[in-house]
């Protein structure tokens, strides 16, 4: 009798739960399911080239662990992640403040900006290729006609310039998202403190020390753990850039995953290097959640 | 509220009735005799190939009222979609694939044995014996030669004459001096365009430690790399340094390059004359900036090293409709439609009839392939399971050296030891 009340109405509880339950459906057939599934392919020798498959305890993790070049993928990673978020946070807000200002064209300067986001990442990655590529590429072109080099420079064949390479690439396309964010946030700092700043004689950079920065704390926290997560998810500029290369100078844990998976067909070590990037992306969460729910 | 959900109740039934309509006049079609085939493949998608793959399809469709549903994928991409298709259970009849492809398929277990199909005496009556052999896994023939050839070096004879060479370079020292004779012109022209980059890195070596006279592995499938690997390795350094060959240059580049007149030399196989006729060049000029070449030697008297190269059909055992596919395969492989496909893209036919017309045999760009094929070798990786990670491991070795990270004695201990965990 405790489940109907009101005249057989749905109590506030049942009716929650009523709600929760298409949504929770998703969440398990599209995320839980998959990413379980996973995991337990971790533990097995399933290829794309054999449906069968069979269990084979940590193998894969001994594998993924023993190979020499497992680590410097991680490392790579760890660079591509701590650059190509920084960089674009950081252009992102020097652009935000300026656009702040309010001055005339500034919102069209802010829809242009976006048009970068806008663009799918695989075209960024071959509009970039072809900005850097060594024989036919627009940059070398440019320093060549303005007498800088006497050589093509193989921007993308050498192992540190293809990754500070592919880390501008992604910096572009990512620093109207960091822009809109962070413009969002400095309008959000109350003006009244800037202004009472200023009467008690604050310069610039003190009202920006003293004022902005201590008012988007959380919104500069927010910002660089999502940028983070999404560098350590993001697979199409690298890949289409560099394939990895070269020497797996580029080579960072989402291509490995696919490279292991739908180059070299085996999808367990695939599900591996997966589950250990899982582990990666969870430590950014984590914080991001405990960040979310302190905000609230 | 209950309107609305009459309405929707109503939808759902009219769309299940439509659904079933739609089944009953598919089997209905299947029963008149009209199959839908799916024909999966690369070069559909391509703009060299992609007007003649739809005038093939258009072609047989109207002859046996049949219909061809294309899918298409890059050639990068086509070996990993066909095996998620097929491990999706999705409708595959027939496809198009390259000798590398075909084995990777091959080893899945899925290939129809076209001996059953099409039955032997004709495969043996329409094609030649070495032809047929690339498409035969353990004494089946799962691969139906749809054009053959082998990826030898291509040269732009104009460069060549401007740099003082009326014949092209045939032992590596006139290779050399022919480079520094191109580099000398000072024309920005890359000399030779060997990939260093991705898979095709590992083709392109391939052939080169063969005339260095060491190879990958052994017959028995051990890794051989032999000290003849070392003076390989040491001969791509030696180059790059000099300037000769350049890193970040995959066979993309080097066609590109090549078509624009800034590369004088690099591998291919006869689909160059695809992306050269695709940059402007009238078909039957193609020879005048485009031609085939014997790899030169290690010593005069060697023989030449290639690599084979080709592109098979194969049927699908799972199809429903192996009699359309064959069908369909028959017509791609009449004299007249191979015919075409060879005038517009320089495709050499497989079958005896067609091979051996006029037009095939005086073709003077065709010739330095057909010549190479006599020798041609079968990639080391091409019966391997895993030949894509052999490949990488290759090209990461190769490169760490080309890049300085190591010695080319290191790159053949390293290469060494992957290779052997991997196979």
């Amino acid at each position: 009798m405790a489940k109907f009340r009101n005249n057989g109405r749905l109590t506030d509880t049942q009716t929650g739960i009523l709600l929760v339950i298409p949504g929770l459906a998703v969440f398990i057939a599209v995320i839980l399911y998959p990413f379980i599934s996973a995991i337990a392919m971790s533990f097995t020798d399933r290829s794309l080239l054999n449906p069968n498959s069979s269990f084979v305890g940590l193998d894969n993790y001994i594998k993924v662990f023993s190979d020499p070049y497992f680590f410097q993928t991680v490392w790579t990673t760890i660079i591509f992640v701590v650059f190509a978020t920084l960089i674009p946070f950081t252009l992102g807000l020097i652009w935000a403040i300026v656009l702040n200002q309010g001055f005339r064209g500034s919102e069209f300067l802010r829809g242009v900006t976006l048009v970068n986001w806008i663009i799918p990442g695989t075209a960024i990655g071959f509009l970039w290729s072809w900005i850097f590529n060594g024989q036919y590429g627009i940059l070398n072109g440019l320093l060549s006609a303005l007498g800088i080099i006497d050589e093509n420079i193989s921007f993308l064949g050498q192992p540190a310039s293809a990754l500070i390479c592919v880390i501008i690439a992604r910096s572009w396309q990512m620093l109207p998202w960091y822009m809109a964010f962070l413009l969002g946030g400095l309008q959000g700092v109350p003006v009244e403190r800037i202004e009472a700043a200023r009467i008690d004689g604050a310069n610039n950079l003190q009202v920006f020390r003293y004022i902005v920065i201590p008012g988007m704390r959380q919104i500069f926290f927010l910002v660089l753990i999502l940028g983070a997560i999404g560098n350590l998810q993001h697979f199409d500029i690298p890949w289409t850039m560099t394939e990895g290369g070269p020497a797996r100078a580029t080579t960072t844990l989402s291509i490995e995953v696919y490279r292991t998976a739908f180059k070299n067909w085996k999808l367990g070590q695939a599900a591996t290097v997966g589950t250990v990037w899982a582990v990666l992306l969870l430590l950014f969460s984590v914080v991001y959640l405990k960040q979310v729910r302190e905000s609230d | 509220m209950r309107k609305v959900l009459a309405i929707a109740l109503i939808s759902l039934l009219s769309l299940s009735l439509f659904a079933a309509g739609a089944g009953e006049s598919q089997n209905a079609s299947a029963e008149s005799g009209s199959t839908s085939i799916v024909w999966a493949g690369w070069s559909g998608e391509e703009e060299a190939t992609r007007d003649i793959f739809q005038r093939m399809r258009t072609g047989y469709e109207e002859q046996s009222g049949n219909t061809v549903q294309w899918v298409g994928w890059t050639w990068a991409d086509t070996a990993q979609q066909l095996l998620i298709r097929l491990q999706g259970g999705e409708q595959l009849d027939i496809a198009q694939t390259d000798i590398g492809i075909f084995n990777t398929v091959a080893q899945t277990g899925a290939l129809a044995d076209l001996n059953e199909i099409f039955g032997r005496e004709w495969l043996e009556e329409n094609f030649a014996p070495s032809t047929l052999a690339v498409g035969q896994i353990d004494g089946k023939q799962l691969g139906l030669p749809w054009s053959m050839a082998a990826i030898t070096m291509v040269y732009n004879p104009q460069i060549l004459e401007r740099a003082g060479w009326s014949e092209v370079p045939s032992t590596i020292e006139e290779f050399e001096q022919c480079m520094a004779d191109i580099a000398a012109l000072g024309e920005g022209i890359i000399p030779y365009g060997v990939s260093t980059k991705d898979d095709t890195a590992a083709g392109d070596l391939m052939p080169w430690l063969w005339t260095f006279g060491t190879t990958v592995f052994n017959e028995d499938g051990s890794v051989n790399l032999g000290p003849e690997a070392v003076d390989t390795i040491n001969w791509y350094k030696d180059l790059l340094a000099k300037g000769y060959i350049q890193m970040d240059i995959g066979r993309g580049d080097a066609r590109q390059l090549f078509a624009q007149g800034m590369m004088a030399f690099y591998d291919d196989a006869v689909l160059a004359k695809g992306q050269a006729v695709s940059a402007g060049v009238d078909p039957a000029e193609v020879v005048n900036v485009c031609s085939a070449m014997p790899r030169p030697v290690l010593n005069a008297g060697d023989e030449s090293q290639s690599t084979m190269w080709g592109h098979m059909l194969v049927i699908f055992d799972s199809s429903q409709y192996k009699d359309s596919a064959a069908d369909f395969a028959k017509y791609l492989l009449s004299d007249d439609v191979a015919l075409e496909y060879f005038e517009q893209n320089g495709m050499p036919p497989v079958t005896n009839s067609a091979a051996n017309t006029e037009e095939v045999l005086n073709d003077e760009y065709l010739k330095g392939f057909i010549d190479a094929t006599a020798t041609a070798k079968l990639d080391e990786t091409a019966r391997m399971t895993n030949a894509s990670e052999i490949k990488t491991i290759i090209v990461e070795e190769l490169q760490r050296t080309l890049l300085g990270q190591t010695t080319a004695e290191e790159c053949v201990e390293n290469m060494r030891t992957r290779l052997n965990a991997a196979i």
